[in-house]
């Protein structure tokens, strides 16, 4: 983990771009609706969409590591070694993954300090501290949602056809910058399905302070996709060696 | 016992060749076909053989990266299949020298990540790392990124990081691959050492020199089969390799001499010859020499090289 947050801090330029994102996209649509509404959009809305669009680059990254971190270490002969050493790769994705979590909840707070000092004054400040709390404990199930694009990827060697078809039902069904209930009814199924319209609503929820305890319980319901993922990155390693002889 | 013992081992692989445009055909390759050798405690073992006869396939069945399609191997007395976690303790792998790194991490960085990898604390690790920096010639340039390290310097990385969990058998496949003189020699020397402590040394690699100057035991490998195992002088004898003699005649002309003379470097005759007997045969030449009258202005000795056992006997 250690050498993986230190691979993160060294990729500034990353960061910064992944930092700017939200804020050029909920800036944009906060002008397009302005110019729509006539001035009808309050700068509540404006976080709304910057929450919204943190979220979901958060989701872009956390679906994505673990197909990326097999990528690479192919790429670069890595994960042979690891392969060759007493530790499990379950033990090394998750490892990388659980460095994932740290960073984007870091990156989210980053970007939502901000927002929120802007729109509701320095006094809110303190709701960052529920947030952290609350996407330690959601961003879990994404672990498991990570290691099944994980696996996919060992499987079909690239990940950018599978890290692209999730990206692109992940943001469309999870109503990062729009509220679900506008989405057809087999999107919004799919929506309550991942955990993201979860995550995205309840830190929405725990900045502007209006969060319930009770509302955690979907939440602990989604952890399921952390046993999820346990289950099918085993089945996984399992016919990846049935298919390759790789000794995984 | 043996550190290594490879019985009748197999490895397939299934290949699609394309037919035509929509029909493609599983076609079988036999890496390895039936390999059954031992490698002794404590010696530098080669295996060497032309591309694709098998040799990273037998590096990375015998380092528990690939599972044998048949027949069994052990290393350091444990199963590669059945006890892979334990051969993973012991062993040392270096695979391609200049892969297996986090580049934006420093050499010791990636040195103290791979020691936890094996369980080591992170005072050991970091302990360790500086250690094996130190022995690889490294230690000035630990806490460089290894994305500004040259190749030479990203092999000696790769052979401490092979070494970071002390083990009995190190694997070394190729470790000098397009190394320059200096680096590959730095490393040949780091190879002899590590004999000279007692490891064992499994390298493959396609510089005959090199495999001679290091080798206890050589095998070649051919399409998937030991065709030759034994030590450089042995293989050597065996396919009674001559020496090739030339002595040097201080000499205008070529003079009536009973050997096969031709003209040398320097302008003066030289007896060139092809011997299994170099010593009486060089004495025979240079008593003839004298007898004549002439002086002799060198002395020539050529020992049949590895490369030459390699081409004979992967050409029958």
């Amino acid at each position: 983990m250690e050498a993986e947050l230190k691979v993160f801090i060294r990729e500034a330029g990353v960061f910064l771009f992944m930092a700017f994102f939200p804020f050029i996209t909920s800036l944009l649509s906060y002008c397009a609706g302005m110019a729509l509404t006539g001035g009808q959009v309050t700068p509540a809305q404006w976080f709304y969409q910057l929450v919204g669009f943190t979220v979901m680059m958060v989701a872009f990254a956390m679906s994505s590591s673990s197909a990326w971190y097999f990528r690479r270490g192919m790429m670069t002969g890595r994960l042979e070694y690891i392969l060759a050493s007493p530790v499990s790769p379950l033990v090394a994705v998750l490892s990388s993954a659980l460095t994932n979590v740290i960073f984007n909840i870091v990156y989210f707070i980053l970007i939502a300090s901000i927002g929120l000092v802007l729109v509701y004054g320095i006094g809110h400040l303190v709701n960052v501290i529920g947030v952290i709390l609350f996407l330690a404990i959601t961003l879990m199930p994404v672990i498991g949602f990570n290691l099944l694009v994980g696996i996919a990827t060992i499987i079909f060697r690239e990940p950018e056809p599978v890290t692209n078809v999730i990206n692109s039902i992940v943001s469309a069904a999870s109503g990062f910058t729009y509220p679900i209930i506008l989405l057809p009814s087999f999107l919004q199924a799919l929506g309550q399905a991942m955990p993201y319209s979860y995550i995205v609503n309840g830190a929405r929820e725990i900045l502007a302070g209006s969060f319930q305890l009770a509302q955690l319980s979907p939440q602990i319901f989604l952890l399921g996709y952390l046993a999820l993922g346990l289950v099918f990155f085993r089945l996984g390693e399992v016919a990846y060696v049935r298919k390759s002889g790789v000794h995984w | 016992m043996n550190a290594i013992t490879c019985e009748d081992l197999r490895k397939f692989f299934r290949a699609k060749v394309k037919r035509s445009f929509f029909s493609r055909e599983d076609s079988l390759i036999r890496a390895l076909d039936g390999v059954s050798l031992g490698v002794e405690r404590g010696v530098v073992f080669s295996l060497v053989g032309p591309n694709g006869a098998g040799k990273t396939t037998m590096v990375k069945i015998l380092s528990t990266l690939l599972i044998p399609d048949g027949g069994r191997a052990e290393v350091g007395g444990y199963d590669v299949v059945k006890q892979a976690n334990h051969v993973r303790r012991i062993i040392g792998l270096v695979l391609a020298p200049d892969k297996g790194f986090y580049t934006r991490l420093t050499g010791i960085e990636n040195l103290v990540y791979y020691g936890r990898l094996y369980g080591l604390s992170k005072e050991e690790a970091v302990k360790k790392a500086e250690q094996l920096l130190e022995l690889t010639g490294l230690g000035a340039d630990g806490a460089r990124l290894y994305e500004e390290y040259s190749l030479g310097m990203r092999a000696k990385l790769s052979i401490a990081k092979a070494l970071i969990n002390d083990p009995e058998i190190v694997f070394l496949d190729e470790p000098t691959i397009g190394l320059d003189p200096l680096s590959a020699r730095r490393i040949r020397s780091l190879i002899k050492d590590l004999a000279t402590q007692g490891m064992t040394v499994f390298m493959t690699s396609h510089n005959m020199w090199e495999v001679e100057a290091l080798s206890n035991t050589v095998a070649v490998i051919k399409s998937g089969k030991i065709v030759a195992e034994g030590s450089p002088a042995e293989l050597k004898e065996r396919l009674r390799l001559s020496y090739r003699l030339e002595v040097e005649i201080i000499a205008d002309k070529s003079p009536d001499i009973n050997f096969p003379v031709t003209v040398g470097e320097r302008g003066y005759p030289v007896v060139t010859m092809e011997t299994d007997r170099p010593g009486e045969d060089l004495v025979k030449v240079i008593d003839e020499v004298r007898r004549l009258g002439y002086s002799v202005g060198g002395v020539r000795v050529l020992e049949p090289s590895l490369e030459e056992v390699l081409t004979r006997v992967l050409s029958r």
